[in-house]
C-alpha cells in the first residue's frame, strides 16, 4: 500500500517534472548602447585599457581577477569570444552584439552583473566612451 | 487545508508522545539522516526543531572550472564568489522561520516552513509547506519582490537513502512572470557519517534559454556541523534564481562550479 502510494506520487511528479511558466514581455535595455562612433581597438587600448584598467591590482599581468589581463598584446585575446568569469552564459565581448557583451554590462553598471561596476570605484567611463566600445563590438570587434 | 490541519494536529500529538527508549510506534517518526533544513540549495521538509537555531553558510565560486583557463588563476578558484548567510529559527517542533541573504543581487530570502507530518511506519513520507519571498535590494533589478510557495516531500527509503520532491511556484524569476518547477533531491550513504547528495531542477519548457540545473555534494557530519563540498553548474541558491533555469548570474548545462556549505545547529 505504502509503496503503491509512493509510486503514484512519483508518477505524478514525473508528469509535472518539466518546469513551466509565463515568460515576461521583453523590455528595452536600461541604457541604449547604440549611436556612438566606433573606436578602433587600438584606440580602446591606448585611451581606456592601458591608462584606466591595466593597473597593478586590477587588470595588469599577475594581478588580474579571473585572468582578465587588459595589457596591450593580451587584451584582445582575453576579451573577444571568451566567456565572462562572472557569467559564463555571456562572452566578455560578443562580436556584433554589445548588449550580450559582459564588458558593456560591467561598464554600464547593469543590475544583473556580479560585483561592482567598472572601473572599480569610478570615475566611470563617459557615455561617449562606452558608446564607442559598443559601436566597436557592433562592428564585429575587429582587431584594428 | 481542512484535511491538513487535523492531520498536522494528529501528527503533532503522536510525535509529542514519542520517546527514544520506547519501541517505535506506528506514528513515531523514522530516524532522520543528517541533512539540514536545506539539502544543497533547496529546502528539505525538515524543520530545525523547537528551541533550535540553524546557521547556514554557502560559498559558490563564480567562474566554472571548465572556463578557468590555467594555473595562473588556479583554474577559476581565484575568481570571485557568491556568499550566502542564513539562519533558521525553530518556533515549535513543526514550524520554523528562516532568513537567508545571498550576495548576488543582494537577495534576502524570508520563509516560514510548517512540517505537516513526518514519515513513520504508518506514514509513507514527510510533508511540509514552505512559503516566503525573495527581496532583491540591488538597485535597478526588475521585479525585486518575488513570493514563492513550495510543497516539500521526502521519503526515506533506507538508511542514508532519501528522495526529495518539491513542487514549487515563484512569482518573477529573471525572465519568467510565473514559474513552476519540481526540484528533485537524492541522497545516498557513503560510510557511516557521509552522504552523497544530488539535486536536479529541470529546465523550464516555456523559456527558450532555460537550462537544467544540477548539483552534487559530498556531505560529512562532524562535530555538530554538516560540511558539504559542492559541484554544480549554477550559482543560484535562492528560489527565485533556481526555479526558472534562468539565473541572472548565467550558467550553462556543462558548467562545473565548485562551492561548499557549512551547516550548524545550536540549542538554547
Amino acid at each position: 500500500m505504502v509503496l503503491r502510494s509512493f509510486r503514484v506520487l512519483l508518477a505524478l511528479d514525473l508528469l509535472l517534472l518539466a518546469g513551466c511558466g509565463t515568460v515576461k514581455s521583453p523590455t528595452e535595455p536600461s541604457t541604449p548602447t547604440g549611436g556612438g562612433t566606433a573606436l578602433t581597438f587600438a584606440q580602446i587600448q591606448a585611451q581606456i585599457f592601458t591608462p584606466v584598467c591595466a593597473k597593478a591590482g586590477c587588470h595588469a599581468a599577475g594581478s588580474s581577477p579571473s585572468g582578465l589581463v587588459l595589457e596591450a598584446g593580451q587584451s584582445y585575446g582575453n576579451l573577444v569570444g571568451r566567456p565572462a568569469a562572472e557569467n559564463s552564459s555571456l562572452a566578455r565581448v560578443a562580436p556584433g552584439n554589445p548588449d550580450a557583451s559582459y564588458i558593456i554590462l560591467k561598464l554600464r553598471g547593469d543590475p544583473n552583473i556580479t560585483g561592482a561596476r567598472m572601473p572599480l570605484g569610478g570615475p566611470y567611463l563617459s557615455a561617449d566612451q562606452i558608446a564607442g566600445i559598443a559601436a566597436w563590438i557592433r562592428a564585429g570587434a575587429p582587431n584594428n | 487545508m481542512r484535511t491538513l490541519v487535523p492531520a498536522a494536529l494528529l501528527a503533532a500529538l503522536l510525535l509529542a508522545g514519542s520517546a527514544a527508549a520506547q519501541p517505535a510506534g506506528p506514528y513515531d517518526p523514522v530516524r532522520r539522516d543528517p541533512v539540514g533544513a536545506m539539502l544543497i540549495n533547496g529546502a528539505t521538509p525538515y524543520t530545525v526543531g523547537a528551541r533550535e537555531i540553524e546557521l547556514l553558510f554557502t560559498h559558490r565560486f563564480q567562474q566554472p572550472v571548465n572556463d578557468g583557463g590555467n594555473s595562473h588563476n588556479l583554474w577559476g578558484l581565484d575568481s570571485g564568489s557568491d556568499v550566502g548567510l542564513g539562519v533558521a529559527w525553530g518556533a515549535t517542533s513543526h514550524l520554523d522561520f528562516s532568513l537567508y541573504r545571498a550576495s548576488f543581487q543582494e537577495d534576502f530570502e524570508l520563509a516560514g516552513k510548517f512540517l505537516v507530518f513526518e514519515q513513520a511506519p504508518r506514514l509513507p513520507l514527510t510533508l511540509a509547506v514552505r512559503a516566503g519571498a525573495d527581496l532583491l535590494r540591488r538597485p535597478g533589478v526588475a521585479d525585486p519582490h518575488r513570493p514563492f510557495v513550495q510543497l516539500l516531500l521526502a521519503r526515506k527509503l533506507a538508511a542514508g537513502v532519501n528522495l526529495f520532491v518539491s513542487p514549487s511556484w515563484v512569482r518573477d524569476t529573471p525572465a519568467l512572470r510565473n514559474a513552476f518547477n519540481v526540484p528533485i533531491g537524492l541522497t545516498f550513504p557513503l560510510g557511516s557519517s557521509s552522504l552523497i547528495e544530488i539535486e536536479y531542477i529541470h529546465a523550464n519548457r516555456d523559456l527558450k534559454d532555460s537550462q537544467d540545473a544540477w548539483h552534487v555534494a559530498l556531505s560529512k557530519s562532524l562535530g555538530g556541523h554538516i560540511f558539504e563540498v559542492v559541484l554544480g553548474n549554477s550559482r543560484a541558491t535562492t528560489v527565485d534564481q533556481m526555479l526558472g533555469g534562468d539565473s541572472a548570474a548565467g550558467f550553462r548545462r556543462r558548467d562545473v562550479r565548485l562551492g561548499f556549505n557549512i551547516i550548524r545547529d545550536f540549542s538554547y
